[in-house]
This record gives structure tokens, sequence and C-alpha cells, in this order.
């Protein structure tokens, strides 16, 4: 037996094994064969598999739009609203939503003094008086925030109670400087003080509403049906909601779905602003992060792929909800949107339920296509990113994408540097230099409708520097210009793509993902045969041809993780002790 | 033709839309509560499980829906010694990476990846796991490499020095991330000393030498212990064949497998902090529960799901993120482990002059469920929810051959599922809200707060004895 099984792997080093096998289909069938697609009338796309396997099945409802749709002073615009999607509806969610309606109208106008005040203020001023107000809130007596508990509103009426009414009454270093205070035109002072005010009728009104709100009624019918993995993801490109079911929830699920998008209520947004808010600052403390965010925005001057997804603060701060009416109302249209079902479900019957429930949704002109281009890069750009962690690297250079022939080449690229155990990266960097702590990372970011980077980003290891990782990829990146690749390369990743296309064939999870982001990307489900084709097309030629294009000094980016200057000092004297 | 069709469609809206407008409403539920689902009716696959005359002992779910296969192989292990923390995981990383005696590791990765193919070695305190995935034809010889590494490990010194040298980045990197900080010194004072609480250092690291890697793999790698299962496009007859074949050389050893020692005495409660220059306070609260066995397990696993664990409707969630805007991540969990008590843990973060407020909360939100539980329209939900999201476990077969090979590992019943499904279907209200009274300790907490004091609302010594954490100065 040993000798048969020795034999096996000899044979595979001596003669390339024939991998047909890996191209048969097996019972599942392939995608194409396998894939029901439905448009309704009003544009909608319904995209069907069925799987038999297990009593469930698992959806996604994709929008395509995202925070490249977003304009300058509304970043983040898209992902707030994927929040708000779990919010409910006329039907799902309340008590009594007339009795809403009006709380919401003023809950509106009291949002929008505060955000005039605050924009009346200037962002140094705000800044400057909200730290302080901070302040005196921390200073609070133990018998007063008793008596506070939760309810923020009567937290900032302590406050009010506080703080001089007058800005006589100020710190001296504050009432010297009148200017910060008052000029012709507005006493700052008082109008921040009308500004708390309003924080605290803002608060009341949220408290009042929460009486006729059901709160998470959605989420939770979902969930006591059996619900899975009920979430939702906004990226630069796509708005997307997911869910999986047992099989009996198909009509529930559609009813569900057509109701949320046709008549949502943002209600909860003024508390919800704050949980969008603590999300931006979990990822501003992730290293990894922020390098990214950096990164990013050094690369794209003019293309929304330079904005984080998430957005900026102080966007997420002065948005109103008639702002995200209007986003809602431009990109949620049935002609914008495909739902992908995916496992035990009757096509026809989905078909059937899907115009029922879907079918007097109107179509709306949904905007243009995000007509910004990114400018040439004239010139590397090298950035340094300041943070308490240790360091970290991200190159990237400007590339097309699907199905830009030359995208599939940069796929292969990404799949020879750092796929497994046999990448280049992984193999010279990794193990051979032992320079990082991982293997390098490699990828076509940070979205794939629009042109994007070959991103690379890497973990240097002790004692070697972010200087000398850099040049170690420069170097595989160089030898990708100098030599061509070898065909046993070439063929291990097209294996690699053919079991990726068996596997998935396996799973609802993955099959639904793919299709989806074909539609995504491209437009069509129908794409992801195409760019497997032209994937297996590539050849040794096309990689040495694109790379000798892309992978230029003048088209790259460099952004460095560093400690700040003040701790990166006093660490090296702690080590010469 | 098609345009035919398409022009008695928008015949066919138009007259719709103009004419009966009501008319495709009035088959519409007006509220999603009438809409039937039906009750299901499933059952769990089929498996096979054999047993081999050299003690290993075998499960197998055929599944020829695409010709593919995953197998997993477990043996019992022993924890890490407290000298050398991170044993099992050094062993488990060389054996792969380092090949057999007979076949270079360039080669292996090399004749894996070909195949596209995956095999992979995981250690943890009481198991050592190699699994793998490939195409069906490649099955032989997947499996043969599998045994080929544990019968000839080559373990090469250049490799142990890779791995070394990670792991010690990795010793650097840890104060890279708050949540990082906050979990790992948490463990540490839920279960000082123990393998669930221990910590590498630079010393551990560098002590563990090849030999000692040789005497683990000795130790564990003991064929008559082991268990493995298969799920895919396999027959039980093929399988069975296959690792009598390859199992046949491997020889059971006489060395025993120590248990995890029983869980320590916790840290005393009260606050534990790190201070980092962060945007916000990160936030872990917690102390020791119950383990497996204890008769509200299942009661606990539904007292902790409305709390603040799976579900999206959660008390926590609700009360910190939905209503008061506090923080994004807030959830909790409770675990029951096998071996050892496990532990309740409550974690948020929050902006940092915030922090005071919502660890205020999270505690006061803990305390009121500790006295009053979940109210019955929370329970019912609670209980619907893991009634009827139980179909998932078995969603794959690869799903069930990892719950399955687990459950046999561990010398557990293959009916678990079926008579935990029976008991949380047998809890009552009264049930739920006595493991919550008995189960959770708010005086006994441990809270853990990653984050910069100085620029909190509250100071945190309003909240329990203070202890500052200076891991840096090891």
């Amino acid at each position: 037996m040993r000798n048969k099984f020795y034999l096996s792997i000899l044979m595979i080093f001596l003669i390339s094994i024939s991998t047909a096998e890996l191209a048969s289909a097996g019972k599942a069938g392939t995608l194409d064969e396998r894939v029901r697609e439905k448009i309704l009338d009003n544009g909608l796309r319904i995209v069907v598999v069925e799987r038999h396997t297990a009593p469930v099945f698992f959806t996604l409802i994709s929008f395509r739009v995202g925070a490249s749709h977003e304009s300058p002073d509304h970043s983040g615009l898209s992902h707030f609203l994927e929040h708000m999607l779990f919010k409910g509806s006329k039907n799902v969610g309340t008590k009594d939503y007339a009795s809403e309606v009006p709380i919401m109208d003023e809950l509106e106008e009291i949002a929008g003094t505060i955000r005039d005040i605050q924009i009346t203020l200037k962002p140094w001023r705000f800044k400057l008086f909200d730290e302080y107000a901070a302040k005196v809130k921390s200073e609070l007596t133990a018998e007063i925030r008793q008596e506070i508990g939760s309810d923020e509103a009567a937290g900032w009426r302590a406050v009010l109670e506080q703080l001089p009414s007058d800005f006589t009454d100020l710190p001296e270093e504050w009432s010297r400087s009148q200017w910060l205070l008052k000029d012709r035109e507005n006493n700052y002072w008082t109008l921040y003080r009308d500004l708390l005010e309003h924080r605290a009728l803002l608060a009341d009104l949220i408290v009042q509403q929460r009486e006729f709100i059901n709160q998470n009624e959605l989420s939770q019918i979902y969930e006591m049906r059996g619900g899975r993995r009920q979430n939702a993801f906004t990226s630069y490109d796509q708005t997307t909601y997911m869910v999986g079911l047992p099989s009996n929830c198909l009509e529930l699920f559609l009813y569900l779905e057509a109701d949320r998008f046709t008549n949502p209520v943002f209600r909860e947004f003024y508390s919800e602003k704050k949980v969008v808010m603590e999300e931006k600052r979990m990822y501003m403390d992730e290293p990894g992060g922020l390098l990214w965010e950096t990164f990013m925005s050094t690369a794209f001057r003019a293309h929304p792929y330079g904005r984080p997804i998430i957005g900026w603060l102080s966007d997420i701060e002065l948005t109103l909800r008639t702002d995200m009416e209007e986003h809602f109302k431009r990109f949620y249209a049935p002609n914008n949107c495909q739902l992908t079902i995916v496992g035990d479900v009757n096509a026809k019957e989905v078909f059937k339920l899907a115009e029922k429930y879907f079918g007097d949704w109107k179509p709306s002109k949904v905007a243009d296509e995000m007509t910004v281009v990114e400018p040439e890069q004239n010139g590397e750009r090298r950035i340094q990113v300041e943070f308490d962690a240790e360091p970290r690297l991200g190159i990237g250079f400007h590339v097309p994408v699907a199905p830009h022939p030359d995208s599939y080449a940069l796929t292969m690229i990404d799949y020879i540097l750092s796929a497994g155990r046999t990448s280049r990266m992984y193999k010279s960097i990794f193990v051979e230099q032992s320079l990082t702590a991982s293997s390098p990372s490699t990828g076509q970011e940070p979205a794939d409708r629009y042109p994007n980077l070959f991103y690379v980003e890497a973990t240097p290891k002790a004692p070697h520097t972010t200087e000398e990782v850099e040049t170690a990829i420069l170097e595989e990146i160089e030898k990708l210009k100098d030599e061509p690749v070898t065909d046993r390369e070439l063929e291990r990743i097209r294996n690699r793509f053919k079991m990726h296309q068996l596997s998935r064939m396996g799973s609802n999870y993955a099959l639904a993902f793919t299709i989806n982001s074909a539609f995504v990307n491209r437009g069509d489900w129908r794409s992801v045969t195409e760019d497997f084709n032209r994937l297996e097309k590539v050849t040794a030629d096309d990689i040495q041809r694109v790379a000798k294009k892309y992978f230029t000094a003048k088209n790259r980016t460099v952004a460095i993780l560093v400690k700040p200057l003040e701790m990166a000092e006093t660490e090296t004297t702690g080590m010469e002790e | 033709m098609i345009k035919k069709h398409i022009a008695i469609g928008i015949l066919l809206f138009a007259f719709i839309l103009l004419i009966i407008p009501a008319a495709s409403d009035a088959k519409k539920p007006q509220n999603y509560r009438e809409i039937d689902t039906p009750e299901m009716k499933w059952e769990m696959p089929d498996y096979n499980i054999f047993a081999l005359d050299n003690g290993i002992s075998g499960l197998v779910v055929e599944d020829d829906e695409v010709p593919l296969v995953n197998f997993a192989l477990y043996f019992p292990a022993s924890p890490d010694p407290e000298e050398r923390v991170v044993l099992a995981e050094m062993t488990a990383w060389t054996l792969r990476n380092g090949s057999s005696v007979n076949i270079p590791a360039d080669s292996l990765n090399d004749i894996i990846e070909y195949k596209a193919a995956w095999l992979g070695v995981w250690a943890g305190p009481e198991l050592l796991r190699i699994a793998g995935f490939c195409h069906k034809d490649d099955l032989d010889f997947l499996i043969g490499l599998a045994f080929e590494l544990i019968e000839n490990p080559a373990y090469p010194e250049e490799m142990i020095d890779l791995k070394r040298s990670t792991m010690l980045e990795r010793i650097r990197r840890r104060y890279d991330r708050p949540r990082g900080i906050g979990f790992r010194e948490f463990n540490k004072l839920i279960y000082p000393g123990h393998p669930y609480g221990r910590e590498t250092s630079e010393e551990t690291v560098n002590l563990i030498s090849r030999e000692d890697l040789l005497n683990y793999h000795r130790k564990v790698f003991n064929i008559g212990r082991s268990v493995i299962g298969f799920s895919g496009d396999v027959t039980t007859k093929q399988v069975k064949a296959l690792v009598e074949e390859f199992s046949s050389k491997l020889q059971s050893g006489s060395e025993q497998i120590e248990p995890l020692p029983p869980a320590p005495e916790p840290a005393e409660p009260g606050v534990y902090y790190y201070r980092k220059d962060v945007k916000q306070a990160f936030i872990t609260m917690g102390h020791q529960t119950i383990d497996y066995y204890d008769p509200q397990r299942h009661a606990s696993e539904i007292m902790n799901f409305m709390l603040g664990g799976g579900s999206w409707t959660s008390i926590l969630k609700q009360r910190i993120r939905v209503n008061e805007g506090l923080s994004y991540a807030v959830w909790s969990g409770f675990s029951t482990p096998v071996p050892v008590i496990g532990r309740f843990r409550a974690s948020a973060s929050t902006r940092l002059d915030q922090a005071g407020r919502t660890l205020a909360l999270m505690k006061e939100v803990i305390e009121d469920y500790r006295q009053n539980g979940p109210t019955e329209e929370q329970f019912k939900r609670a209980k619907d929810a893991f009634v009827n999201s139980y179909v998932w476990k078995y969603e794959d077969s690869s799903d069930i051959l990892y719950r399955l090979t687990y459950l046999m590992w561990r010398g557990l019943p293959l009916d678990t599922p079926t008579s935990d499904l029976e008991a949380y279907q047998n809890l009552t209200l009264e049930d739920v809200k006595q493991a919550a009274r008995e189960l959770l300790h708010p005086d006994k907490l441990i809270t853990v707060v990653i984050g910069d004091e100085e620029k909190m609302d509250r100071p945190l010594s309003d909240f329990g004895k203070m202890h500052e954490l200076n891991p840096t100065e090891e």
C-alpha cells in the first residue's frame, strides 16, 4: 500500500494529471443549468435555484446603490439607510402608525433646528462648547445622577441648570474671548444653550414615540420562525439584505420584504444615528481599518471609492430623516433590485408569489451610472498613519475591473501571489525570508463595479521593518514582469476555480452570493460564467503584459501604520534599559 | 412571438391598474399574521457508523449532490503544560507545514493545492483535529497524506523557528486591538492559571523544543482513541476499507491523556482597567457559570438568548443599542463547556464620555433580569426561535459530519441533538426565571475596561474595587 501511495504522489510530479474530472458537474449540474429567472414588468429580477437537500432557503435582496452613490456631504447615507430598513413599515413595527406621524414630524423639525444651530456655531466652537457640557455632565453629583437614571432628556436639563446662562459667568479664559461667545450677528452661547434644550426635547419625543412602536418586530417575526443569518450589508456598490428561513416561510418572507421596501417607516432614526456613530468609532479603533480607510482616501482623489462606506462622523451627525427619504426614493426601486432565493422552494411558486407581492411596486427612473472617473495618477503617493499599534503596510495600484480584458489577468496575479501555501508571497516572503507575521494578502479592492486597486497588505515581523517588507513585495511584483509564470501555477489556479464552481453548487449561501455579486458588479447573473470562461483563457503572456502596464511606481500608493512619534521614542528608551 | 407576449403583458397590467386596482390587493393579506406557515416535519438525515478492530470509530454522512468529500479525524489531546503554553498549537502548525520525512513541505503543498484540495491540522486544549476537503477521486490520496503526517512527521527545525517567530510577533501585537486586550485579560481573570486563561510569553514560546513536539505527537496520535467522520460523495463501505488500510500500520500507544484541570477560583470581583488612547471604551464583564452536565444547561441557553445572546431582540441590545444608542456591538455569552465550568460575559463598546453610563446600564439590566427573568412573551419567542431554527443544524452534510463526529469524540450520545430539542421544548418560563436567578451573579462581576479613564463620564471606581492592568511590564 505504501508503495502504491508514493507512486501516486510521484505520478503527479511526472505527468500533469488531467483535471477533466474536476470540470464534471456531478449530480448537482452547473449554475447555468440550475438558475431560473423572471423579470417582473416593473423591472424586479427574481433569480431562483432550487435545492431540496434541507427544508430551508437562503435569500438576498440587493439594490445597486451604496457609498459610491452619495453626495460628498452625505457620506454614509446608504449604510445608515440599511440600518433603518430594520425598523419596520406602516404595518410592521408599529402599534398605532397614525399616532407616530405627528411625533415624527415634530422630531424632524427639532432635528432641523439642532442641525441649523450646529452649523451656525461652526464645528470648532461647537466642539469646544460640547466638550465643556460633557465635563459638566461628568461632574454632576451622585444624587442628581441617581435622579436622572437613564432619562437622557433629564440629563441634558440637569446640565443646562449647571451651565451659566450668560457668558459673563463663564470660565475666565472664555469670557475674556468675547469673539468666541458672541459677535454682531449671534450670541453663540445662547444658541448653544438653545441647542441643548432641543436635544432634551428630541430625547423626550423619542421616548414618547416608543409607546407606539413595536420595536424590532420584523426581526422578531423571522427569529421566532427559525430565521438565520438575518442581517444586511452595505458596500460601495450594493446594499444587500439577507435572511435564511425554513421552507414553510416562503410566502411570509415575500409579504414582509415587499412591505419593507414599499412602505418603510424610518422610525427611531435619531436614536439609531447614535448607534451608527458608535459603529464608526469602533472601526476607528481598529488599526487595520484605520490604515485601510486612509489608504483608500489617498489613492482615490475623485472617485467615491476613496470615501469610507460608513461615512465621516460629521456627515452622519448632521443627517436628517428627510435626507434619507430622498435617497431611498431615488435608489430603492424594483428596476434597481434583484431578489435571489436558493434552497427548498419551487421556482414557479416563487415567481407567482413575487408577482403577487412585488408586482405593483412602482419602477422609477433610477439615477444614472455614477460617472466620476478617477484621473490618472501622476506620481507615487506615500503616507504615514499614526496609531498605537505595531506597524502595517499597504501598497496599491490603480487597475481596471471586469469585463475589461486586463482584469482577468489581474485576478490570476492575485491568486499567484497570495492564494494558499504554494503562492509566491507565502513561499518567499513569509516562509523563506521570514519577514512577515503572516503571508501578505492581495486583492482587487475596495469594490468591483468601477475601476479599483490591486492592493497588497502585510504586517512585518520584528526586527524586520515595513521598508524591508515593501522591498520584498515589490521584488515579487517585478518578477511577474521579468519572467512568465509557469504552466503549473496557471493550472493550479484553474483547478482551484473549477473546484470552487463545484463546491458552491452544494451550498445555498455560496450560490446566492455568487449570483448576487454578478448582478451587483455586472448587472446580470450570467456574467458568472462569462467571467469564469475568460479567466480560464488567461495566458502567461497576458500576465506579464498586464504586470508591466499597471505595476509602475507612478501608479502606486503606499501607506504605513506607525506608532505616534512620542510613543515610539519612549519605547526605544525603554528597550535600551 | 416574444413581442406579442410583451404586448399582452402590458395590456393586462394596464387593465388591472386602471380598471380594478383593488383586484390584486384583494388577494393580499392585510397583515402578515394571516399568512400560514404550516408546521414542518423533517428528520435528521441518515448517517452510518462503524468501528474497526484497532479502536478507531467512524461516521459517514453519504451525500452525492456534488462529487466532493469532507473528512475530519479527531484525537483527544492533553492541555498545554503551564511552562509550555501553545505547545499544541505549535505542534499542529508544524506538523502540517513541516510535512513528513518522506515528502518535502513544498511538494506536499504543491500536490494538495494542485488538486484544489485542502488539508488542515488544528489543536486546542483537549482536541487535535486533522480535516480535509477534496474531489471524491482524490480521497484516497488525501487520507493517505493525513496518515503519512501522523506516521512519519518531520517537524523540521526551520519550520519550528518560523512558527516561533510568528508567535513572538503575535505577542508583540497583543495590545494593538482594544477588544483583543479586553477578551484576553478577562479570560485570565476568570480562569487564573488554567489552560483556558493562560497566556503565551516570550519565555514559554522560546522554551518549546522539537523534542517537546515529538513527545506531544507520540502521546496524542493514539489511533485507538481516534474518531473519523466523512461526508459527501462516498459510501460507507468504501470509507471503511480506506480507513482500515491506512490506519492498520498505526499503533495504539499507552500514554494517557491528562484531562483539563477543573476551573480555578476566579480573580476577585471588581474593575480591571487597561489604559489605551482610543475613541471608544471597550467594556466586558462576567463571571464563572456551570458546565455541560448541569441540569440547568438548556434553561441557561434560553435565558442568555433573551438577555444578550444570539437574539437581535435581546434585552441588552434593546436597552443599550436600540433605545439609548450607546453601542453598536452589545451582547452576552453564556458558555457551558463539557469538561470545565464555563463563563458568562457581557460586552459593549461606547464613546469614552458615555462609558460610565453604559457600564451602569449594563449592570442594571443584568440585575433586573436576574430578579425578574424574561416576560412570558419573551420566553415564548425565545423558545420558538430555538425550536424552529433547529433545522439549520442539518443544513449541509458537512454540518452533520462535524456535529456528530464531535459528539462521538466526546463520548456523548449521538442522539444528543434530538434530546436537546426535547429539553428545549419542555422548558417552562419558571425554569428560565430560575436559571436567571441562580446563574447570574451581579455581585461577582469581573469588569474589564479598555480606554482612557480621564475622558470617561464617571470614575471607574464607582463600579467596584479598581485594579490597574499593566500587562506591558511583563
